[in-house]
């Protein structure tokens, strides 16, 4: 009969409508995810993930970072320049780290700086500490509470869920995002390598522009 | 209910076949990010001091290769320094606290027209964990440096051939070297072109 | 209500029915009104909201040189700067490259650089270290940016227009389930000639 032919298409135009109006409007638990499995610590203090161990041992801000090649120049921060300093390493298997990141106390993300010349992704080897500097370039008014996050899953691509993660809170206090942005500091970038890294203090020569 | 017997006697015996079929579709995600991750399937072994024959397949830009060669474990020997990095120029450095530096001593034998180029060698511990060379730019661990002999082919365009002057002889040996943590007892050495498959060599 | 239906003459039954789909479309987002899209002038000074980006066009010159930094590739073209404040008022980092695209223009007399394959690409440079720049922009942050683009001597300056393109955000791509990207909006949020202040 083409009336109940008709009423069935309409049924099933209708029930698809009222599909999508719920998933648009209805808010969805995100079951596929899973979050990732966060291991917090603090500056100075190691944190023990399933496949690595890390330990921040330094966080210090700058206002110019200096490449490897020193007759490059050097890179003026749009904010601050924070430097971070870990030490790192795996522990049954090599692991490869694919970047860091730092998130405020608003939850909002910040990426590592290609142009500072200092370390992204790495590759961790076990039981022997690799020692890592990473370098981020943070507007100024954002830096109090700011935490560090290291996994082996990218975070951008949601690779970290159902994994160890680590975050550091690096103990930047209210008074450090006063002094911070005024720092005149400048240092050679260093990336990582499989011996304590330094960082060193570079003076800046005026180049004509 | 007989009946419904009588009409599902194709079907029954069918169903666990059908599962299984759905099962072994869905799997290619085990076999893509699960099973060709880690060494996990052991083609041919030795105990130390004794030469294993070894065929094993890779694959390069223009398909599959095949190989054979012979490899033995001569020793695993704790040194006193270390090259961490090949490329920084100052030579072994001292050993840092609490850990060990290991060469380990491979002795090879293959027809110089084997395609060897490219391999890893990693040790194995009594608790079962793994370490890979530090040196990010340690040269190749199974042909001897300068006369590696015939390289595959890595990107179109390529010809699987030897490089001027840099044909391998029928016998060599090769020393790569480890860093590992002070304390750990390895017992195994393994060999790897393209995972999962890897040869396994003790350590006595 | 079934002899009601059956006793209407088959147009209006037909009228009915399309009346039905084009409701059914609604929750699809059917019934929504086309956004209005219009080209604002450019005007120096003024910020635009590219979507990632504040975007601000301070100032257009046009010179020879400007070593030790960029200078021309293609023998006795000039060079254009465009200097731009940029500030990421996301939540996200962003793509400065998202900025050196969203510019546009028309009777420029641009030149491709060398190494770009005959295409039209801006070099990205931070104004206030002179290094070349191409980096993810931290949420929050601003920097002064520099495109320059290398132009045929002969360009009438007065002809040049600018355009800057704005960008609307899509969460997830039909087609390849990448999330979070930012695509091309069409027309341009602002167009027109601006002032190009002449150097040696």
């Amino acid at each position: 009969m083409i009336g109940a032919r008709v009423f069935g298409a309409l049924a099933v135009v209708a029930t698809v409508a009222a599909a999508q109006l719920v998933t648009a409007r209805v808010p969805v638990v995100d079951l596929g995810g899973g979050g990732p499995f966060v291991r917090s610590g603090e500056l100075g203090e190691p944190v023990h993930l399933s496949y690595a161990d890390v330990e921040v041992t330094d966080v210090r801000p700058a206002q110019y970072l200096g490449p490897p090649d020193s007759t490059a120049l050097a890179r003026l921060a749009g904010g601050v320049w924070v430097v971070v300093s870990v030490r790192l390493s795996a522990t049954t298997k090599p692991v490869s780290i694919p970047n860091a990141w730092l998130v405020d106390p608003e939850g909002r993300e910040y990426l590592t700086s290609t142009r500072s010349s200092c370390a992204t992704n790495l590759r961790v080897s076990t039981g022997v500490p690799t020692y890592a500097v990473f370098c981020f370039d943070v507007p100024p008014d954002r830096l109090e509470g700011m935490h560090f996050r290291i996994a082996r899953g990218a975070f951008e691509t949601d690779q970290t869920n159902n994994d160890d993660l680590a975050d550091v809170d690096l103990g930047v206090s209210a008074k450090d995002a006063e002094t911070w942005p005024a720092t005149t500091k400048a240092y050679r970038s260093v990336d990582y390598a499989l011996e304590p890294l330094e960082l060193t203090e570079i003076t800046l020569t005026e180049t004509g522009s | 209910m007989s009946s419904w017997w009588r009409e599902n006697r194709w079907w029954l015996p069918a169903l666990p076949l059908a599962v299984a079929a759905m099962a072994t579709a869905s799997s290619y995600l085990l076999h893509d990010y699960w099973w060709i991750k880690e060494p996990r399937h052991e083609i041919s072994s030795a105990a130390q001091g004794h030469y294993v024959t070894v065929t094993d397949d890779y694959s390069d830009y223009l398909g599959t290769l095949t190989h054979t060669f012979q490899v033995r474990l001569a020793g695993v020997v704790e040194v006193d320094k270390v090259v961490l990095d090949s490329f920084e120029l100052d030579g072994p450095q001292p050993t840092p606290e609490g850990l060990q530096s290991l060469r380990v001593h491979l002795d090879w034998r293959a027809d110089p027209d084997q395609i060897l180029r490219g391999c890893e060698v990693a040790l194995v511990d009594s608790e079962g964990r793994r370490y890979e060379q530090v040196d990010r730019h340690a040269s190749d661990a199974c042909v001897p440096p300068g006369r590696g002999g015939p390289e595959p082919a890595a990107v179109e365009g390529d010809v699987r051939e030897v490089p001027d002057g840099e044909d391998r002889p029928p016998t060599w040996s090769t020393n790569p070297q480890f860093l590992v943590p002070q304390g750990v007892e390895i017992t195994q050495v393994l060999v790897w072109w393209e995972l999962p498959d890897y040869v396994r060599l003790d350590v006595s | 209500m079934r002899d009601f239906v059956a006793n209407r003459s088959n147009p209006q039954k037909l009228g009915v029915l399309g009346a039905l789909v084009v409701l059914l479309t609604a929750p699809f987002g059917g019934l929504e009104s086309v956004a209005d899209e219009k080209t604002e002038p450019l005007r120096l000074g003024q910020q635009v909201d590219i979507g990632p980006f504040y975007v601000t066009l301070d100032k257009v010159t046009q010179l020879s040189d400007l070593e030790p930094a960029v200078s021309p590739d293609v023998e006795g073209a000039k060079l254009v700067v465009l200097k731009m404040e940029v500030t990421n008022h996301t939540d996200r980092a962003e793509s400065s490259t998202l900025v050196r695209d969203a510019v546009g223009g028309e009777h420029t007399g641009f030149v491709p650089w060398a190494t770009d394959r005959g295409e039209i690409v801006p070099q990205v440079f931070d104004v206030d270290d002179a290094t070349s720049f191409n980096e993810f922009i931290n949420p929050g942050q601003t920097y002064t940016l520099a495109l320059v683009l290398q132009q045929e001597p002969e360009t009438d300056l007065d002809r040049v227009t600018f355009a800057i393109y704005g960008y609307f955000f899509r969460e997830i791509d039909p087609g390849t389930l990448a999330p979070n990207t930012w695509v091309a909006d069409d027309p341009p949020l602002v167009a027109g000639h601006v002032p190009i202040e002449v150097k040696p």
